[in-house]
């Protein structure tokens, strides 16, 4: 396959800046073969690329932004059965394109790009675009393709003075000023009227005394007497009251009716519509297209992927250009036979938010993925690498097939990397989730062990599973550090459900005595959680550490003996 | 236009050997394509129209005259809207209405002979109106009518008017002229069409012959020592030059104007070649440095697209600054153009505006600001007025701007003059 692009060159003209989307291409030049392929947008969160090592083995490679992409690409029946293969890909580019680069080794399909420099490339897949081409087809860029060509049967253009385009039958009455533009069959205009770099089709009844600049006014339409359009696109039947003001970026669809003396609102441009999104009727808006008016305010039911829009939009001056025009029910039907792209957005908006996950996981790692398949399995706690990483431990402890914890140990490694989780976050996930097994170990149906046995049974059942602990969990020899292993335990134990207060406070002490034993947590540590403050700050905890007197005292106790026996032992040296 | 492109079009030799397994429409369809994407231009419209126009007159059907011509008409006129800045189209179009009209007569003319020869010296209609026969009557008659029937009042007005629009076509009006040619016998329509054809075989070999006919002229025209500036030499002026190449020691300057982007080879290479070969010595000039080299040039070359009635001249851009510094400058300028270039029509406005071209020439699509910022008008055809223009230099030989009302006349029937007139809707 090869895909034909257009340079543009270091100082984009209007075509390249309308993109939205900046497809970046990498290039190898002095073969023409397309390397990698990506798209950037102001909006992504992340603003670089990552490249394919691959392509570091090429001698050499460009990346090129600079290019228009026209949604021309010469191909082999190949690429058709590439296609069929990949069932998920929905954009040519975005999916096709990137998803066959990536898997190269994979499919071992070649893919060029030609790079013209000179004549014109431009594809209209959105309304920014539209404009844009419009006006170069007007300033003659296009040609052939300009009006007088006549290329279309019927067509019967002619250049006139001013750098306008007139069909026959076209009355503009003396007085009118029409001065780059383009002007179909039927039209009349009245005196008085200033018509400049717009594009009008037949039929249409332009007042006396009408403004319109840089607008694209479609079959049909009537302007009345002293109203101004300015860069708006008015579809077709669209009639304009007198003295009604249509600021820029204003769309109007089929049939809409604006009634005299209204003045559209500018930021933002209005949308109006006699049809919902629903595809029924709307209800008029009279506060917006005055009395008498037909037509309401079009809104999209925004989805992720479209809010993403909404903010360009902001930002955009421009904002109705933007590709969420196409949602409009009439021009939307029109822009078929201009864009073929716009049926793909349509697959944008059509689609839910898992179509959107999907398609951005690539760009995105998994965070997201991960995140919505474990919204719903613990809405009131939305971190995800909390619940992931309880899930995976608690899993590999219940596990009777095997005695390993190596493997729990890995995929928790690597789903704190792939979240940046940091050490009270990993802490209070393994905290908590061997309370749960623990606690799990209490209860009848696992066997109704007792508090001891529980702590034992749920620390020392697996193989490393201790040392997980003592490196990971705690994560390193210093007392604060054990204190804070000892406190998530804790709070880790009133959080778990169905236990009686005394059975819990019992498991606490077991499983700090367990550790102990275990040489995880010293007596530094423990005594330092006794002394914090947090560990009795509600009464739940408080209830629990009492639970823990005995070991403590136990431990004070053993400490002097430990010391008195070091102090022996350094004789001894 | 990248050349390149040009290479995946069909081109008119394809598109004309193309013609002979293609249904008519479909001919026609592909050539007015062709006409609109701007692959056909200049010279090859005139072969391209007399090609298709002898499709029309085998294919079609027809069975008299008056059915050929309007359908010559129609389809003519379907080519012209196409291109309306290539008046070859229409030329070539009225030349072929001509040749049938002329056909037409003499069918005619051969058949009231024959009745003629039949009929009776007793007859009272005055021998040297032979068309005053009564038309409706088929020939050949063996028994002239009686004179009572003739001085019927209708039949004659009809024959008073037949004799005024063969003596003085001009005069009446277009229908008026073909009312009695519709009394062509279907029998002799099949002679017609090979005739026909035949006519419009030799108006191609006219146009394929007109350079090398010009060519002819050209140790008239250039004289030893000479320094001769052609601007922008198309091929007429190319062959103009070689052959005068082959007899005479002169100068050429090849002006032409800014080079467009991207190309880096030198203009006319080919052409210098050959006339450097031939020992003629060649200089590249830049169009906007001509008008320092004009004191020193004996005469100004170049060829013209199209020439009007009134004399002016429908050329590519650029060579109406040469012809006005040539005219300052009392310098002799000579128009190559072929006869059937001659419009029997004046100037449209829209050729006096000129042609717009592709603004890329100038300004390079990639360089956003001036794209955003500038309107750039590139025309590609120029209108000069006939002031500037001392010879017309045509296959039949020079011509000065008083001839061309004979030449329009010797080449074109009055009756088709106005056919760009009868342009209707599409």
């Amino acid at each position: 396959m090869t895909v034909v692009l257009r340079s543009v060159g270091e100082q984009p003209h209007r075509a390249a800046k309308a993109r939205g989307i900046t497809p970046v291409f990498i290039v190898d030049p002095t073969t023409g073969r397309c390397l990698q392929y990506e798209e950037t947008h102001p909006l992504q969160s992340e603003h670089y690329l990552n490249l394919d090592p691959a392509v570091f083995s090429h001698g050499q490679f460009e990346i090129r932004t600079d290019l228009v992409d026209c949604g021309i690409d010469i191909c082999t029946p190949d690429v058709l059965a590439l296609w069929s293969e990949s069932f998920d890909y929905e954009l040519p580019r975005k999916n096709f394109l990137h998803g066959v680069l990536k898997d190269w080794e994979l499919n071992g399909k070649m893919l060029y790009a030609e790079i013209l420099d000179d004549g014109y490339a431009a594809r209209a897949t959105n309304l920014q675009m539209y404009d844009c081409i419009s006006r170069d087809v007007l300033e003659r860029w296009t040609l052939p393709f300009v009006p007088d060509s006549n290329l279309l049967h019927g067509q019967t253009y002619r250049r006139v003075k001013g750098g306008s385009y007139v069909e026959d039958h076209v009355v503009a009455e003396r007085g009118a000023k029409v001065t780059q533009s383009a002007v179909g069959r039927g039209t009349t205009i009245k005196t008085g009227s200033a018509i400049s770099g717009s594009t009008i089709g037949r039929r249409c009844k332009i007042g006396k005394n009408v403004k319109i600049e840089n607008s694209y006014i479609w079959d049909d339409a009537v302007i009345e007497d002293g109203a101004s359009v300015v860069h708006s696109v008015l579809a077709g039947s669209v009639v304009i009251g007198a003295n009604c003001h249509v600021p820029e970026g204003t769309l109007i669809s089929y049939h809409a009716h604006i009634a005299s003396g209204v003045q559209l609102p500018s930021k933002p441009p209005a949308r109006i519509s006699v049809l919902a999104d629903n595809k029924q009727l709307a209800d008029t808006d009279i506060s917006l297209v005055g009395k008498g008016g037909k037509g309401a305010s079009y809104t999209v039911i925004a989805d992720e992927e479209d809010s993403d829009d909404e903010d360009s939009g902001d930002r955009d001056p421009a904002v109705l250009q933007s590709s969420l025009i196409y949602s409009l029910e009439g021009l939307n039907i029109s822009t078929s036979s201009i864009s073929t792209l716009a049926s793909d957005d349509e697959y944008d908006s059509d689609d839910d938010i898992s179509l959107a996950g999907s398609m951005r996981a690539g760009d995105f790692g998994h965070k997201r993925d991960r995140l919505s398949s474990f919204a719903s399995d613990d809405a009131a706690k939305p971190d995800g690498f909390h619940n992931d990483a309880v899930h995976g431990l608690v899993d590999a402890l219940r596990a009777d097939d095997s005695d390993d914890f190596d493997g729990a140990k890995l995929e928790f490694m690597g789903l704190r990397l792939a979240n940046n989780a940091s050490d009270g976050a990993m802490r209070r996930a393994i905290a908590v989730a061997f309370v749960r097994r623990a606690a799990e170990l209490l209860a009848p149906e696992h066997g109704a062990l007792e508090p001891t046995k529980a702590a034992a049974e749920a620390l020392t059942s697996k193989n490393g599973a201790v040392k997980f602990v003592r490196e990971v969990g705690v994560g390193g020899e210093g007392v604060a550090q054990q204190a804070e292993f000892a406190l998530a335990l804790q709070k880790a134990l009133t959080a778990v459900r169905g236990l009686e207060p005394g059975r819990s406070g019992a498991l606490l002490a077991a499983l700090l005595q367990q550790l102990y034993s275990l040489d995880v947590l010293e007596e530094e540590g423990i005594l330092a959680w006794w002394a914090d403050k947090r560990a009795a700050e509600n009464e739940g905890l408080d209830a629990l550490r009492q639970k823990c007197r005995v070991l403590v005292e136990w431990l004070e106790n053993a400490d002097e003996e430990e010391s008195s026996e070091e102090e022996g032992d350094d004789e001894d040296e | 236009m990248a050349p390149s492109q040009a290479a995946h079009v069909p081109t008119l030799d394809n598109l004309i050997k193309s013609f002979n397994n293609q249904t008519l429409e479909a001919s026609i369809e592909s050539l007015i394509f062709l006409l609109k994407w701007r692959q056909v231009k200049g010279d090859e419209c005139a072969k391209a129209t007399a090609h298709i126009l002898r499709q029309v007159v085998a294919k079609s059907k027809w069975n008299d005259v008056d059915q050929l011509l309007s359908r010559i008409q129609s389809y003519g006129s379907r080519l012209a809207r196409a291109a309306p800045l290539e008046p070859v189209i229409g030329n070539v179009v009225r030349r072929v209405l001509g040749l049938i009209r002329d056909e037409a007569t003499e069918d005619r003319n051969a058949d009231d002979l024959a009745s003629e020869a039949a009929s009776d010296i007793q007859s009272l209609t005055p021998s040297t109106n032979p068309t005053a026969h009564p038309p409706q009557r088929p020939a050949p008659v063996p028994i002239r009518p009686s004179p009572s029937v003739i001085s019927t009042g209708l039949q004659v007005s009809k024959s008073m008017f037949n004799l005024l629009s063969v003596a003085n076509p001009g005069d009446s009006p277009i229908t008026g002229a073909s009312t009695p040619m519709s009394q062509a016998q279907p029998a002799s329509a099949h002679a017609l069409r090979s005739e026909v054809m035949d006519g419009i075989e030799e108006i191609l070999d006219e146009i394929n012959q007109a350079d090398d006919q010009i060519a002819g002229f050209s140790e008239i025209q250039i004289h030893p020592g000479d320094y001769v500036l052609a601007y922008q030499p198309s091929r007429t002026v190319e062959k103009f030059l070689v052959k005068a190449a082959s007899k005479r020691r002169f100068t050429v300057l090849i002006a032409s104007h800014a080079f467009s982007y991207g190309t880096s080879e030198a203009p006319y290479a080919t052409l210098r070649k050959k006339l450097n070969a031939a020992g003629v010595n060649t200089i590249n000039l830049a169009s906007n440095g001509l008008m320092a080299y004009i004191p020193r040039v004996n005469k100004v070359i170049f060829s013209a697209k199209a020439v009007y009635q009134n004399g002016g001249l429908l050329v590519d851009s650029g060579s109406c600054i040469a012809a006005q510094a040539a005219y300052e400058y009392l310098k002799p300028v000579i128009v190559l153009c072929p006869v059937y270039k001659f419009c029997p029509e004046d100037p449209s406005d829209e050729v006096s505006r000129g042609e717009l071209g592709n603004p890329s020439s100038y300004v390079s699509y990639a360089n956003g600001p001036a794209v955003d910022a500038l309107d750039v008008e590139n025309t590609v055809t120029d209108y000069i007025p006939p002031e500037l223009i001392d010879v017309y230099l045509t296959n039949l030989g020079p011509q000065t701007r008083h001839h061309l009302a004979s030449i329009l006349a010797d080449h074109y029937k009055t009756e088709d003059i106005g056919f760009s007139l009868q342009l209707g809707e599409p």
